[in-house]
């Protein structure tokens, strides 16, 4: 990975540049078998939500499914710049920041926002925009800043070589076309719940909690293959949370998340990408965002759980009812 | 607090004399509010500690999937994680793998001034590259977007840390070849190295970075495990094994950093002799009224006598005046934390993945 140039203001590797470490497999045989995981598909993972836990800023949570672990911080609501420039903003200015660690995913990252990156951002403003009372907070800018510190990226075997015979290939074992969007759909489903969570610690004023979701559609190997498409009732499977490792000896049709405001019964961003169709006159898309929906569902108890949660942990330490983030932030003098 | 007016107990009779709720105190005069804390017998920090008192720290190591080596070090309210990426630098043929084995072939700090850093420009690094990241959203004083003075000078002052006390030993970053002729030299087989990645990303941020960084730093480090790498003669390339690692060999005595704020503190009426007071272990509120920063290298390893530490290194940026007695106080408390930074260390040593 030689940069071009080196950054200014950042400590750079040697101008040689480095590679990142390619792994040798002896034989194609011993294939890595993809985690099988215990979950049934209508089952989403454990999601571990705790907000508050950053003490210098107005709101924060932090999100940890399997191996997903992100941090969010709202910095907020506080007053824009006073220049010329500056124009003037009758709603409140949301700005979302997604970022990944260096060291968050397989190939190493740099700290320049790519493109994915920046793309989650702007899924992630369209998912909370539409739920914070922005018309409350006149002049002033909320800045959402989402790190990703460790995620359930492409395998490993994405740096492997195969020897077979001497002879090297570079192929991965399979191909999986929905291996990205399903992993970057549990990011984008895991920013949501987790900046909603935080944007709800600030005491910033929303409609409803945003929770994010995600499902996708299966189908058997054979069928995607075979020609009998038509007439075969194709038994589609729908997983919600899905996990990066394929079910087995399925092919992924299409994979949807979406922000879910449950009270409203509201999507706030949706999000597919694959292939869907209509069948048996109900669409297939109504049957994945359903999906998605009911994964979104699920997300938002452990949601309000964490909400609750904080109120009473504020409520217990001021001893009064009224959980106002300013007044926990003091310190109690002693002495 | 004394020198508070209670706001409950004022005289109806009278206006009642210009009073402010503590916290309302604390923000207004950040100065004040802190001496008159640490006047008091016992001094005692804003924050209920005593002068000396660091706050508790935890250590997690290892919980990131796809780093080589991690660490998480929360001390009260700050917070970071320290992710070591290990990436392959192939030597060219005819290069001299020798300057790759100094940390001095590389400017330090010291030779920036006069280097192409100091002139505007930036430098290639070394093998091991230490970058800190504050933009993360871990405090509202820090502004986003790329590093700004606060972070460079952090990530600079870790890179010249790992120079200095020459943490890893960088004869174990070698990747030879393996299959080469045994009448070579060693240094003649060699065909890359382990070039490590050393990214701080400051989660949480309320004083004393440093200390913290550092320290996730020697954690994550002394938990890293790389794959073990060679030279594939046919493929012209270096190939990494699947299953096996090898650890990264750091120094035998492992070298901690204690960082004092300095806060100056009116002993008498007349300003004259004034003198100061060390904080250990500042909290972001203690760090902007201090007028220094006091950082003290200590180094602690077990030994046959026991546990021995050492002083490596003090930095004091001048400017105040502080008594011998304070700084070897000092000395004793960055001693005793460096103990116990090495204690969690070598307890904190779980299973490596």
């Amino acid at each position: 990975m030689a940069a071009k140039a080196p950054d200014r203001r950042r400590n750079n590797p040697p101008s040689h540049g480095t590679t990142p470490p390619v792994f040798l497999s002896s034989s194609s045989s011993g294939a890595v078998k993809p985690k099988q995981s215990s979950r049934s598909p209508d089952e989403i993972r454990k999601i571990f939500l705790r907000t508050g836990l950053i003490s210098s800023v107005t709101g924060s949570s932090f999100l940890e499914i399997a191996p997903l672990k992100l941090s969010v911080s709202v910095l907020g609501p506080r007053p824009l710049p006073r220049t010329s420039s500056t124009p003037f903003a009758a709603q409140a200015i949301l700005t979302t920041e997604v970022k990944f660690a260096p060291f968050a995913s397989t190939v190493r990252r740099g700290y320049i926002r790519d493109s994915s990156e920046r793309d989650l951002g702007s899924r992630l403003y369209q998912a909370l925009v539409g739920a914070i009372r922005r018309e409350l907070y006149p002049k002033s800018r909320i800045e959402v800043v989402v790190t990703i510190l460790d995620s359930e990226d492409e395998g490993d075997d994405v740096n492997t070589v195969y020897i077979e015979e001497g002879k090297t290939t570079v192929e991965t074992k399979f191909w999986d076309a929905g291996r990205s969007e399903r992993a970057l759909g549990v990011v984008l489903a895991g920013c949501i719940t987790a900046a909603s969570a935080a944007l709800a610690d600030a005491g910033i004023e929303m409609f409803d909690l945003v929770s994010g979701g995600v499902a996708t559609s299966f189908v058997d190997e054979v069928n995607s293959k075979g020609k009998d498409k038509g007439d075969a009732v194709s038994n589609k499977l729908y997983v919600r949370d899905p996990a990066i490792a394929l079910p087995e000896g399925k092919t992924p049709l299409a994979t949807c998340v979406l922000g879910y405001m449950a009270a409203r019964d509201e999507i706030s961003e949706l999000w597919i990408s694959g292939k869907v169709g209509t069948k048996n006159g109900t669409t297939e898309m109504d049957e994945l965002v359903d999906e998605a929906i009911a994964a979104a569902r699920s997300a938002r108890g452990v949601l309000n759980e964490a909400a609750k949660e904080r109120v009473q942990f504020i409520v217990d330490k001021t001893g009064t009812a009224v959980p106002s983030k300013g007044e926990t932030t003091d310190v109690e003098m002693s002495g | 607090m004394s020198i508070l007016t209670p706001q409950a107990g004022a005289d109806d009779s009278q206006p009642p004399p210009l009073t402010f709720s503590t916290s309302l105190f604390r923000q207004i005069s950040p100065a004040l509010y802190l001496q008159r804390h640490l006047v008091h017998s016992p001094p005692t920090r804003p924050n209920g500690r005593s002068p000396s008192q660091c706050r508790d720290f935890t250590l997690t190591t290892n919980s990131l999937s796809h780093a080589h080596g991690s660490a998480v070090v929360r001390a009260g309210d700050t917070a970071v994680v320290c992710g070591i990426r290990g990436e392959i630098l192939t030597v060219a043929p005819g290069d001299d793998p020798s300057r790759f084995e100094s940390y001095h072939s590389f400017p330090t700090s010291a030779t920036h001034a006069c280097g192409a850093r100091g002139a505007g420009g930036a430098s290639w690094g070394g093998l091991i590259i230490p970058n800190v990241e504050l933009s993360t959203g871990c405090s509202k004083k820090y502004p986003l977007g790329p590093p700004g003075g606060l972070a460079q000078t952090f990530s600079d002052q870790l890179h010249e840390l790992i120079n200095v006390t020459k943490l890893v030993s960088l004869d174990s970053l070698r990747i030879y070849d393996s299959d080469s002729d045994s009448s070579l030299p060693p240094t003649m087989k060699i065909k890359g190295y382990w070039s490590l990645y050393v990214d701080v990303l400051c989660i949480s941020l309320d004083g004393n970075i440093l200390d913290a960084a550092w320290y996730a730093i020697v954690a994550a480090i002394k938990s890293s495990r790389l794959p073990l790498a060679s030279w594939n003669q046919a493929e012209e390339r270096i190939f990494c094994h699947e299953s096996l690692s090898h650890p990264i060999s750091l120094r035998q005595s492992l070298p901690f950093t204690t960082t004092f704020a300095l806060i100056p503190l009116p002993r008498s009426e007349d300003h004259r002799n004034e003198t100061a007071i060390l904080l250990n272990d500042p909290d972001s509120y203690e760090e902007d009224e201090a007028c220094e920063i006091l950082t003290i290298l200590s180094t602690a390893e077990f030994g046959l006598a026991g546990l021995r530490t050492r002083v490596e290194k003090i930095e004091k940026r001048g400017g105040w005046k502080v008594g011998l007695a304070q700084i070897e106080s000092c000395a004793h408390l960055a001693a005793s934390k460096a103990a116990r930074y090495l204690h969690s260390l070598t307890h904190d040593q779980l299973t490596p993945m």
